[in-house]
This record gives structure tokens, C-alpha cells and sequence, in this order.
């Protein structure tokens, strides 16, 4: 993966600047690799690897919510290991295992084609159920409908800045959420 | 929730965003050290003995030794 830093880092560095096309671009470039990594180390651990799409997506919740802690001088790549690293122990953990992931696995992973039969996330799903209904109903609006901050402030008669409060302190919430399960 | 859904709503979220670590603890310094300052000189002040003390050597280690902490 290391010939992708570059890439990765710029864009991480263009999204912590504002820029969200360059951010999305870099979320869709290393979900593939999460993926990937996230079912191997499932399968290797015995355990079923249709619940990979879970924790790619706890993975990912966590670099969001961290992501102004990666240093815009250093390497991308080690900075994501360590929290999908450590998000891959945390769910297999809570799955009862005792797990250890060599931080190796992550350089040497070759993303595979994309994997066909993903079984679709259930616990995020679960959780947004539980969200405070104006979190859920902006979640809902954004991720699902792709619909603007603009449009969704008008449909739901919020303001603009309640919308992107409620956004983020929706994703903040599940971040929490999956963490506790 | 799909993961292409998912990866929407964290884009959407890219306004929002943490200060960098070092910008928040810089600000807490600027605010802290005036604050310790007047505390320091309104309830302990230097010490009576300070000029006699200045010229101990053993005066200087004590910031030495402190320095190498934060260092």
C-alpha cells in the first residue's frame, strides 16, 4: 500500500483544508483496502466474514472523527493502520476472541477485486434507530437521499447550522454507540 | 446503511472540523501562563531571599532539572 501514501496523503491534506470532493475521494480509495484487510484478518480469526462491512464502517466513523489528528507532515498510511488496527481488536474482542493484528498485515494486503457478495451492515443501521430523532432524520436526509445541508434544512425547517450540528453530533453519537456495544 | 451512504454523510461532515492538538494547547498556554503569573505574584510572590539565592549554584539546577522534563 505504501505507493498509494502519496495520494492518500494529499488528499487527506486537500479534505483537512476544506476540500470534501478530495475527502470523499479518499474515503471511497481506502474503503476497498479496509475491506480487504478487515476480512482477512475475520477469516484468519475464525470468525464470519459477512460482518466485515461493520467494522469497515466502525473503521472508518473512527478516521472521521480523528482525522484532525493525523499529522500533515507524516505518512498517511501508518496513521490509518493504527486505527484500523485497533478497531479490528476491538471487534474481535467484543466477538469473544483475544486477538492479536500485526500492523504487517496492513502493508502486505493486496486489494482484491471488489468483493461481490458484501453482506450489507447491520450495527450502524441498528444504532441510527436509537439516534435522537432530528440526528437520525439528518443522517437519514445526507447519507441516504444525498440530499444537500441546503435542501435538508429546508425540508426539515431547521437552520443550516442545526444541520450540521445534527449531522455531526449524529455521527459522533454512533461513533460512541458502536464502541459501547 | 450502505457503506457508499455512509461515506456521504462523513464527506457532507468535512466542514466540520476539530482544531488541530498543538493549536489547542498553544491557546491553553496563552491563557494559563498569564493566569499562573498573577496567581504566582499575587499569593506567593518571590521569596525573601532571593538575591542570596540567585548567586547558589545548586539555584540553577533546580530549573535545569525542569527543563529536562518538558524537554
Amino acid at each position: 500500500m505504501r505507493e498509494h501514501d502519496d495520494e492518500w496523503a494529499d488528499l487527506m491534506r486537500r479534505g483537512n483544508a476544506g476540500d470534501s470532493g478530495a475527502y470523499h475521494r479518499l474515503l471511497k480509495a481506502i474503503t476497498p483496502f479496509l475491506r480487504a484487510v478487515t476480512r482477512q484478518r475475520l477469516a484468519r480469526a475464525g470468525q464470519p466474514v459477512d460482518q466485515s462491512e461493520d467494522v469497515v464502517q466502525e473503521i472508518l466513523l473512527a478516521v472521521h472523527l480523528k482525522r484532525h489528528t493525523w499529522d500533515a507532515d507524516a505518512p498517511f498510511s501508518p496513521w490509518l493502520f493504527a486505527i484500523a488496527r485497533n478497531k479490528l481488536v476491538d471487534a474481535l474482542r467484543r466477538r469473544g476472541r483475544r486477538i492479536f493484528v500485526n500492523i504487517e498485515d496492513f502493508t502486505e494486503t493486496i486489494v482484491s477485486e471488489p468483493v461481490a457478495e458484501t453482506v450489507p451492515a447491520t450495527d450502524v443501521t441498528a444504532h441510527l434507530q436509537s439516534l435522537p430523532r432530528r440526528q437520525r432524520d439528518v443522517l437519514l436526509s445526507i447519507a441516504v437521499e444525498s440530499i444537500s445541508i441546503r435542501a435538508t434544512a429546508a425540508k426539515l425547517a431547521m437552520s443550516e447550522g442545526a444541520v450540521r450540528v445534527a449531522l455531526h453530533r449524529g455521527l459522533a453519537n454512533l461513533a460512541a454507540r458502536l464502541q459501547k456495544e | 446503511m450502505d457503506t457508499d451512504h455512509l461515506l456521504q454523510g462523513l464527506a457532507t461532515d468535512n466542514d466540520h472540523r476539530e482544531r488541530p492538538v498543538g493549536s489547542v494547547l498553544a491557546t491553553a498556554l496563552m491563557i494559563a501562563a498569564p493566569v499562573s503569573l498573577v496567581m504566582f505574584f499575587t499569593t506567593l510572590g518571590f521569596r525573601k531571599d532571593i538575591a542570596t539565592a540567585l548567586h547558589d549554584p545548586f539555584f540553577d539546577l533546580k530549573f535545569l532539572v525542569t527543563t529536562t522534563v518538558v524537554i
